[in-house]
């Protein structure tokens, strides 16, 4: 496990505020009994608050190599027999028995960023019984228009020529990026927050709102800040509310604009939010209407804000068939040789061949050979 | 000064790619691709008044300006079918 896994479950079990919400939420809609299913496991702890509230078992599904770990903490914590694991994506396994309840934290900033929404749509359809609770059960998505001194800076350095040398054809990219900040000290917001879309936890549809905020505080705006309030069980609320004493650990998202505009109060701002959880992007339409000054209109999204080249738009194109890459007829021959009597290494020595022509190295070719043996373990 | 008199709609987002522009239009999910000479036609016309715009393609490309304005004319009434342009009311 990387430095950065290990920090990252640290951060989660170290957050009391997210612990006690699920441990509450759980225990007002877990019935003695009870299959509960953990989607996104990590250590556990989910589980295991299940437990305590009263579960008969849970199916604990974690796709990252941290499984082992997970099962060793649940032994030492007598939980071994009750908590069974999955090694794998909760998309690509089938239960015995359906789940009463499905638990699951990868809410991300602002809900659609961690894949909540798609494993618990695909729970509600294919993993749980009929009226099974899901927890959290839904969220409301809230943006305010705030001055933030390093959201900024992450857009403007681009132009400030570091080293000498000029990076600002990466600005663009900078400015339409989603930013993720644990922390926003120095931040703060110029109206207050509107509750821009409402829906439930197993939403996999487009989600968009709109807003207008009348500027409250004198400020400069350089984009707008994005946190969400989910409804854990009937009596319980957890939020990544930024500028909230009683908010959790958890990042919330950034929306900078191309160029920051000085509001003073009385200023209005116009707001629309478009998120496309398939295709795996956010579109933010701001218009600023300064009173008795001209409106400024800024459009962004994460579509321009992606690393991509024209040929990979075409493959988006469904109408253009996949011209197959020089690689194809390889990967054919690898797949050919993964028949379960043959190692990696048998295969790339099978392969040994097309170092020179194919391959720079062994070393590459073991490497692609390796993706290859991925692959396989990835399709289901 | 005058404003454009086309503009790309809300429900499309569009970026420039290699010289190109993309277009990826929200209600359907589908994307579509202008090259390099149609992304600067709808750039210019969604950025200026429609006679400028036209001034300017005809220096740029070295065009009759009657052929350019008939290809200009198609291209934007494609787009405006596709739901990828519209026109600006007063614009």
């Amino acid at each position: 496990m990387s430095q950065s896994e290990l920090s990252e479950h640290r951060n989660y079990l170290a957050d009391d505020r997210r612990t006690m919400a699920y441990r509450a939420a759980l225990a007002e809609v877990v019935h003695a009994g009870d299959v509960v299913l953990d989607l996104g496991s990590g250590t556990g702890i989910l589980g295991h608050l299940a437990c305590e509230a009263g579960a008969g078992s849970v199916i604990a599904v974690e796709r990252g190599e941290i499984t082992a770990l997970t099962r060793r903490i649940a032994a030492d914590n007598g939980l071994g027999e009750k908590v069974h694991h999955h090694h794998a994506r909760s998309t690509e396994i089938a239960l015995d028995r359906l789940a009463d309840v499905v638990v699951c934290d990868q809410i991300g900033g602002l809900v659609h960023d961690a894949g909540i929404l798609r494993f618990f749509a695909d729970a509600r359809k294919r993993l749980s019984s009929p009226g099974a609770t899901l927890v959290p059960a839904s969220f409301r998505i809230y943006l305010a228009p705030a001055c933030f001194d390093e959201g900024r800076e992450a857009v403007e350095f681009w132009s400030s020529r570091p080293g000498n040398i000029d990076v600002s054809a990466a600005r663009v990219f900078a400015v339409n990026t989603e930013w993720h900040y644990a922390r926003v000290a120095g931040s703060f917001p110029l109206a207050d927050g509107a509750g821009i879309a409402e829906f439930s936890s197993d939403h996999d549809e487009p989600i968009s709102g709109k807003a207008t905020f009348t500027i409250h505080t004198k400020g400069r705006m350089d984009g707008l800040m994005g946190w969400f309030d989910a409804q854990m069980s009937p009596s319980v609320r957890l939020s990544n509310d930024p500028w909230s004493p009683e908010r959790f650990d958890r990042w919330c998202n950034f929306y900078p604009i191309e160029s920051s505009v000085d509001l003073t109060p009385g200023d209005r701002v116009e707001v629309s939010l478009e998120i496309r959880p398939k295709l795996n992007l956010v579109a933010w339409d701001i218009t600023v209407r300064p009173e008795g000054g001209q409106a400024q209109r800024f459009r962004h999204s994460t579509l321009t804000g992606t690393f991509v080249t024209r040929a990979s738009f075409d493959r988006r194109t469904e109408e253009k068939a996949p011209v197959p890459s020089g690689r194809v007829e390889i990967v054919r021959e690898v797949l050919a040789f993964i028949d379960g009597s043959r190692s990696r290494a048998d295969i790339v020595q099978a392969l040994a061949g097309r170092v020179g022509t194919d391959f720079s190295t062994e070393a590459q070719l073991d490497r692609f050979v390796g993706n290859c043996i991925e692959l396989t373990r990835a399709l289901t | 000064m005058r404003a454009a008199a086309f503009e790309i709609p809300s429900s499309v987002l569009f970026r420039e790619v290699e010289g190109e522009m993309v277009l990826l239009e929200l209600e359907t999910e589908g994307y579509y691709g202008l090259d390099p000479v149609g992304a600067r036609m709808i750039t210019l016309v969604t950025a200026l008044p429609y006679p400028e715009a036209i001034r300017l393609l005809t220096e740029e490309f070295a065009v009759d300006p009657d052929v350019l304005q008939r290809d200009l004319s198609a291209l934007i009434d494609e787009l405006i079918d596709a739901k990828l342009l519209r026109r600006i009311v007063g614009g």
